[in-house]
């Protein structure tokens, strides 16, 4: 394994996670129960998501300056990973609704904005794998995802905090920070969230260079 | 140096940026009225999840430990 203290690292914080975030002491909460533990699974999907949209934004960018496609394959991986938990992030939200707030889907504010959210993501893949030229792909596909980055944000952070919503810290609603403010669950959920994103970074990366390896074996066919 | 005393402060300072909170006291830990999964604690029976989950991890783990070596060599065959 190329570069490993890192995945030794994500491996130790996921069983820490999945460990301490099942067995560790919790507030006992009306309603949510022992459901508060989804903190440390379905919450940190989405900063995941988002953390790994900073990555892919950075080196749509860094494309676009440079113009050289190794930039464009970890745009299009870690938003592919970003894609995968975000997809992970929506559907434990709806099995978690489904038994605190009554119903898989309440057209709740942040879930509707989610979803649209994600719908962009998808429309960011097709626009992808509809053009044939690589160099073009990855210029129209880099100017897309800056875009489509600069609406998500507001859509799930801005919006729907205007309004009255279900999630916390939305609409008069108390921030789940209110909760985690309490330190017992920080410890988890902290490491948590650094261990998922460093999870969907080695899938990210796995394929990156899955991806480099893939074209000097193109190319030589070419050249050959 | 600066740059990260910055991002340590800006951690630290999230906290007061809150909006209402509601404190968990030491007392929502022993409230009673609320059902947990105490049953499945007192059984033992928990620790038979967790196994369950950390198994599925582990074979999970186990798969892309081997896809990053499988690259790994492909990569070492490229070059050569």
């Amino acid at each position: 394994m190329r570069q490993s203290w890192w995945k030794i690292l994500t491996i130790a914080l996921l069983l820490y996670t999945l460990t301490a975030g099942l067995l560790m002491d919790v507030p006992r909460l009306p309603i949510l129960n022992e459901t508060i533990r989804a903190l440390h699974f379905h919450v940190t999907m989405w900063f995941g998501m988002i953390l790994m949209l900073v990555v892919s934004v950075f080196y749509s960018i860094k494309y676009l300056r440079t113009n050289d496609i190794k930039n464009d394959d970890m745009a299009i991986e870690f938003a592919g990973s970003a894609i995968l938990f975000g997809v992970l992030g929506i559907v434990t939200g709806m099995l978690w609704a489904k038994f605190t707030w009554g119903d898989y889907w309440s057209g709740d504010p942040k879930q509707n904005a989610a979803a649209i959210g994600i719908l962009m993501y998808f429309a960011y893949l097709i626009l992808r794998n509809s053009l044939t030229d690589s160099q073009q792909r990855a210029r129209i596909g880099a100017i897309y995802n800056i875009f489509a980055f600069a609406a998500f944000i507001p859509l799930i952070f801005v919006l729907p905090r205007l309004t009255d919503s279900l999630h916390p810290g939305n609409g008069g609603n108390p921030g789940f920070n209110a909760y985690d403010l309490d330190s017992k669950l920080r410890m988890v959920f902290y490491p948590a969230i650094i261990g998922w994103t460093l999870l969907g970074s080695w899938i990210a990366t796995v394929r990156v260079r899955m991806r480099r390896v893939e074209r000097v074996l193109e190319d030589r066919m070419i050249n050959s | 140096m600066k740059k990260i005393l910055i991002i340590v402060l800006m951690i630290f300072s999230f906290g007061t940026m809150a909006q209402e909170k509601i404190p968990v006291k030491e007392s929502d830990y022993s409230n009673n009225s609320v059902e947990m999964a105490d049953a499945m604690r007192a059984d033992g029976k928990i620790y038979v999840l967790v196994g369950v989950i950390v198994m599925i991890f582990a074979g999970i783990t186990v798969y892309l430990i081997s896809t990053d070596r499988k690259i790994s060599k492909l990569e070492k065959t490229i070059q050569s």
